[in-house]
């Protein structure tokens, strides 16, 4: 707390630049302690909670199968517009990526597969999907609320972006990070 | 100077606006009509609260008291607060939660359909 106490103590010596720049300190660690808490959630900066689930070949998938490479949990479903319309950018990302260790899972949370198998199919998607009609992982085991959400987990199995609602996953900030991610940083 | 401080301003302001934009949030579906757990409106009052159905659901789910309590203020209490709701929902154990989406399904309802952002 003497941090935030003392980032408004002026001392008569002190330039403004760094006047200012406890100010902003002190308001981006204010803004972290008054985040929710969420002690069994998913959360950034913690490993991913491990998980299986049905995939469309019939077989089972396990997060852990996937350790030592970067994961981006993508939780959509069929009758959600914004997931559908990211899709596509999400497709490219993985055919140019995989190859550097990238991984994308498609978590479909439709009742049934057959909608999930038919979108599959019509934008010829090429990660992995996998099912979660009971919304064990997206609800139970994760705590993750609208749609689309994705998750990217590092190649030390820490999540390290939770990302709420549709992105361009070709955008050059999405595009910088996930490299430095593949590189290990 | 000024303008250097000015700016950082700026910068942080707009990506406090650009995280509040697209945020995440937990609905509930009742006979294909949706409603935002975190809303304020009548009709979800109505529907969740007035109506007996989120007390039924909290009974009936075997939380623990303290639990039920929290989720029931939270939900339908006075001075409700987005993020309560969800911290609250957040800080629940997962079995806790498996609990909950179960007694939400068996009243009717189900939770987080399409999308909301």
């Amino acid at each position: 707390m003497n941090i935030l106490f003392s980032a408004f103590h002026k001392k008569r010596s002190d330039p403004p630049q760094a006047v200012a720049n406890r100010l902003l300190a002190t308001i981006l660690v204010a803004l972290m302690l008054l985040a929710p808490s969420s002690a069994h959630a998913v959360r950034t900066g913690a490993p991913a909670p491990d998980f299986t689930l049905a995939n469309l070949q019939g077989g089972k998938t396990g997060l852990k199968s996937f350790h030592g490479k970067v994961v981006v949990l993508n939780f959509w479903s069929t009758t959600c517009a914004p997931c559908i319309k990211e899709i596509p950018s999400l497709n490219r990302l993985y055919n140019e990526m995989k190859g550097d260790g990238l991984v994308v899972l498609g978590i479909a949370l439709d009742a049934s597969e057959k909608p999930v198998r038919e979108t599959g199919a019509s934008l010829n998607i090429r990660y992995p999907l996998l099912i979660d009609a009971s919304k064990e992982v997206y609800f139970d085991i994760y705590a993750l609320f609208g749609q689309p959400v994705s998750l990217v987990i590092d190649r030390a199995g820490i999540v390290q972006d939770k990302i709420f609602g549709e992105v361009d996953w070709n955008s050059p900030q999405i595009r910088t990070k996930l490299k430095n991610y593949l590189k290990g940083r | 100077m000024r303008m250097t401080v000015i700016t950082r301003m700026t910068l942080l302001a707009s990506a406090c606006l650009l995280l509040a934009a697209c945020s995440s949030n937990f609905l509930v579906y009742k006979q294909g009509r949706h409603f935002y757990v975190t809303s304020t409106g009548q009709e979800l009052k109505s529907v969740l609260c007035d109506s007996g159905d989120l007390k039924r659901i909290l009974e009936e789910s075997n939380l623990n008291l303290p639990l039920q309590s929290k989720l029931d203020e939270s939900i339908c209490g006075t001075g409700k607060v987005r993020e309560r709701v969800l911290a609250v929902l957040e800080e629940m154990s997962r079995e806790e939660r498996s609990t909950l989406k179960a007694s939400f399904q068996a009243h009717g309802y189900d939770i987080n359909n399409v999308a909301n952002c």
